[in-house]
């Protein structure tokens, strides 16, 4: 794994947008355009390995949460659990999640953490760098990202309940709004009658019980990138039992995307070499370790300590209902780069990868996305 | 990567393919060439401003930053009428990124 810096393309900002891609640069560089990291095949099948394995972990943490109701460790209100149960039993599915590796190209890539619920950098990913590579010419790139969501969606024709599919987001932001819109192109391709809502459009039918859109037609399956940890506390979220839309990503995927779940793979598989120690509440016998919410998103309520000592830290306004504590793993420094790699999972299945930089150890909304190349 | 260089992939994972865990390595996920189905984007130029209709989307883009005009369905009432009501979701943030 190495970090390589390359003449940008003199038309890079157009070449960008005309791939769908507006949000390069927003308040600050967000694609790297002069630099891509270069991996050896050898590197490649490492990730895809520990991504594959840990993904079965993950859903053997699920499963052992939800067969001892360990819920309470997850701050998950007790209303939502017997759904959250369904979604599980009737094997809901998910499209995917997106782990976060601490690897530097030697050893053992380490599961920092797994955003299983609402992973934002896929279109860039899947589309955006795989165009930069072939521009680029020269070497392959572990990336089959956009083949696998539109397998996934023509199989998912198979579970879907009658009725349109919609994806739904928030408002007014451009990086969500491409994900989303990006996600319903490969359901499209695939042959899924797909609309699109805004969430808070979203509306529910008091008679009927059930979820509508705009013109009140009953919405029978929808894809929210919208965390449900948010969906769960607000007004809507007791109607969320009671109607039968079909949601993705799935209820279960509460547990998956909550840090508590380090806590528990690490309980349970306490030798796997993929997993860092992780302990709820407090540091047990770790001297270097990182403070992490539950629930935080960005980087935000992150601590850094080092022998004890804080080495960074970030502010925001997560962390009430409570923290994990995960064994540090010092995140490789490329020339003032600091680079963890997002491992990202279609359907179950390791799928490609994405880098993102960041100027201190502890990758936040900052962070730059940075294409890569597989190159013997 | 093209198919011809595909195929010269899979042929040499096929080779090496003697134990379980090789096997297992004959799954790497890099890509055909499929995104050829990849639609392009529409670009409509406008004094010197081009708005993007690639997804839908309701921003415009000049002397390389990006400009929200706004959002869509801005007519919809979060009040509630005698069946349904709106509005109970969204109310949370603004972004996902993560």
């Amino acid at each position: 794994m190495k970090r390589l810096t390359t003449m940008p393309r003199e038309n890079w900002k157009t070449a960008l947008e005309e791939n769908g891609f507006l949000y390069h640069t927003l308040d600050s560089t967000y694609w790297v355009e002069g630099a891509y990291y270069s991996f050896t095949m050898e590197q490649v099948l490492v990730l895809e390995e520990a991504t594959q394995v840990l993904y079965e972990l993950c859903l053997a943490a699920v499963e052992h949460v939800i067969e001892n109701k360990r819920y309470a460790e997850f701050q998950i209100p007790e209303f939502i659990i017997p759904w959250i149960e369904k979604s599980w039993e009737e094997e809901w599915p998910s499209v995917y999640g997106r782990f976060d590796f601490f690897y530097d190209g030697s050893g053992i890539p380490k599961m920092l953490e797994f955003n299983a619920d609402t992973p934002t950098s896929l279109f860039e990913t899947s589309v955006v760098q795989w165009f930069w590579a072939q521009e680029f010419g020269k070497a392959d790139q572990f990336n089959s990202i956009h083949e696998k969501l539109i397998e996934y969606w023509k199989d998912a024709k198979n579970y879907l309940k009658p009725g349109k599919l919609y994806f739904t987001c928030v408002k007014d932001n451009i990086e969500d709004f491409t994900t989303v819109q990006y996600l319903k192109d490969t359901a499209i391709q695939a042959g899924i009658d797909s609309e699109f809502i805004y969430i808070d459009d979203i509306g529910f039918q008091h008679q009927g019980k059930y979820f509508c859109d705009e013109h009140n037609q009953k919405i029978s399956n929808i894809f929210k990138l919208y965390p449900w940890e948010w969906i769960i506390h607000e007004p809507f979220a007791g109607f969320l039992p009671v109607s039968d839309t079909y949601w993705i990503e799935p209820p279960w995927k509460m547990i998956l995307s909550n840090k508590m779940i380090l806590v528990i793979l690490y309980e349970l598989f306490p030798n796997c070499p993929y997993l860092l120690a992780a302990w709820k509440d407090q540091p047990v016998g770790l001297q270097s370790y990182v403070k992490k919410p539950l629930l935080s998103r960005e980087g935000a309520n992150v601590e850094m300590v080092e022998n004890l000592l804080t080495k960074a830290k970030t502010d925001g306004e997560y962390g009430e209902e409570g923290y994990i504590y995960q064994a540090l793993a010092k995140i490789p420094n490329f020339k003032g780069n600091f680079s963890i790699v997002g491992s990202w999972v279609i359907a179950g299945e390791s799928a490609g990868i994405s880098i993102r930089e960041s100027d201190t150890p502890i990758t936040d909304n900052n962070s730059r996305f940075v294409a890569h190349v597989i190159y013997d | 990567m093209k198919k011809t260089k595909f195929a010269v992939f899979l042929t040499v994972m096929s080779s090496c393919a003697k134990t379980e865990k090789d096997q297992q390595k004959k799954m790497l996920h890099v890509r055909t060439d499929s995104t050829a189905q990849y639609s392009s984007v529409n670009t409509h130029s406008s004094g010197g401003h081009y708005s993007y209709i690639r997804f839908y989307s309701w921003g415009t883009y000049s002397d390389g930053v990006y400009h929200r005009v706004g959002s869509h369905s801005e007519n919809i009432s979060s009040k509630s009428n005698v069946f349904t009501t709106r509005g109970g979701f969204g109310r949370s943030g603004y972004s996902v990124s993560s």
